[in-house]
């Protein structure tokens, strides 16, 4: 339950994201050099894998698909979502925050996107807007 | 009881809204992107524990792109999908009917701005807010 209560806040580029600390695994850093970019597969933002726990999971870097300039992503999340065991690139890890700290507000309509869209609700903390990530959304799986 | 208009100013181009739509004028005000807004938002802006949707400035015909959120006022106003701000560069104030002169468009009409005034030799723009809206949500 405790788990559930706290988030983990992070960057990619300069936009501020969020998730439950349940749905993550583990923090890895620096990731660079670990990474096996042969195996990128751009359909579904998947950058390479990263070795785990003897096997390998895909890294998915979500800049490019939400059109956000990362510097130099070099920290991995790896969560757990429907999809299994995945990595996410970001640049910026902020830290662990109750969620009781934050306001949570629903994306007004003429700031949702038409198409592909990865975030549900933007939580305010310390009246900064960091947007909720939605898993399931953002990586559903190697496309078959 | 005559009508009364909010005036502003963006890039040189001048536009009005009707007072009673307007809820607030945020002078600067914290203002952020979004990832994968629609061309015409500029992103959000921040207040009282509220997202608000920052418009960009080029739904004014002639204005740069863009400029929305480097705007140095936002004009809070209320619509059918909650409170939305407008860019502005400049407030110049508040007019009642019988203070400005109807005057015919002569600028590329649209469906939001139907009408034009002009108020101490300079013309403004009278913003539709429902009709611009349903632009917005159905383009």
């Amino acid at each position: 339950m405790d788990a559930i209560a706290r988030r983990l806040l992070f960057h990619i580029g300069t936009v501020g994201f969020c998730l439950n600390l349940g749905e993550l695994v583990e923090i890895r850093e620096p990731v660079t050099e670990l990474i096996d970019y042969s195996q990128a597969d751009q359909q579904v933002s998947v950058v390479g894998t990263l070795p785990f726990h003897r096997t390998s999971i895909p890294v998915v870097n979500l800049a490019s698909r939400l059109d956000i300039l990362s510097v130099s992503p070099d920290i991995v999340l790896i969560l757990n979502s429907s999809a299994g065991t995945w990595g996410l690139l970001v640049d910026h890890v902020e830290g662990f925050y109750s969620a009781t700290e934050m306001t949570d507000c629903p994306v007004p309509l003429l700031l949702q996107a038409d198409g592909w869209y990865c975030f549900d609700r933007i939580a305010l903390y310390s009246g900064n807007p960091f947007l909720r990530l939605n898993l399931s959304d953002c990586y559903s799986g190697a496309e078959r | 009881m005559s009508r009364r208009l909010g005036l502003f100013r963006l890039e040189n181009c001048g536009y009005a809204v009707p007072l009673d739509r307007i809820l607030r004028v945020i002078d600067c005000g914290f203002c952020t992107t979004l990832p994968l807004v629609s061309d015409r938002m500029a992103g959000m802006l921040i207040l009282d524990d509220e997202v608000i949707p920052v418009l960009d400035s080029n739904w004014l015909s002639g204005v740069t792109t863009g400029q929305g959120l480097s705007a140095d006022f936002k004009i809070l106003i209320t619509t059918e999908v909650g409170t939305v701000a407008l860019p502005a560069d400049m407030t110049v104030g508040i007019v009642a009917e019988n203070r400005y002169e109807h005057v015919a468009s002569e600028q590329e009409t649209t469906d939001f701005f139907l009408e034009s005034i002009c108020y101490r030799s300079n013309r403004y723009r009278v913003l539709n807010v429902d009709v611009f809206m349903l632009s917005l949500i159905r383009p």
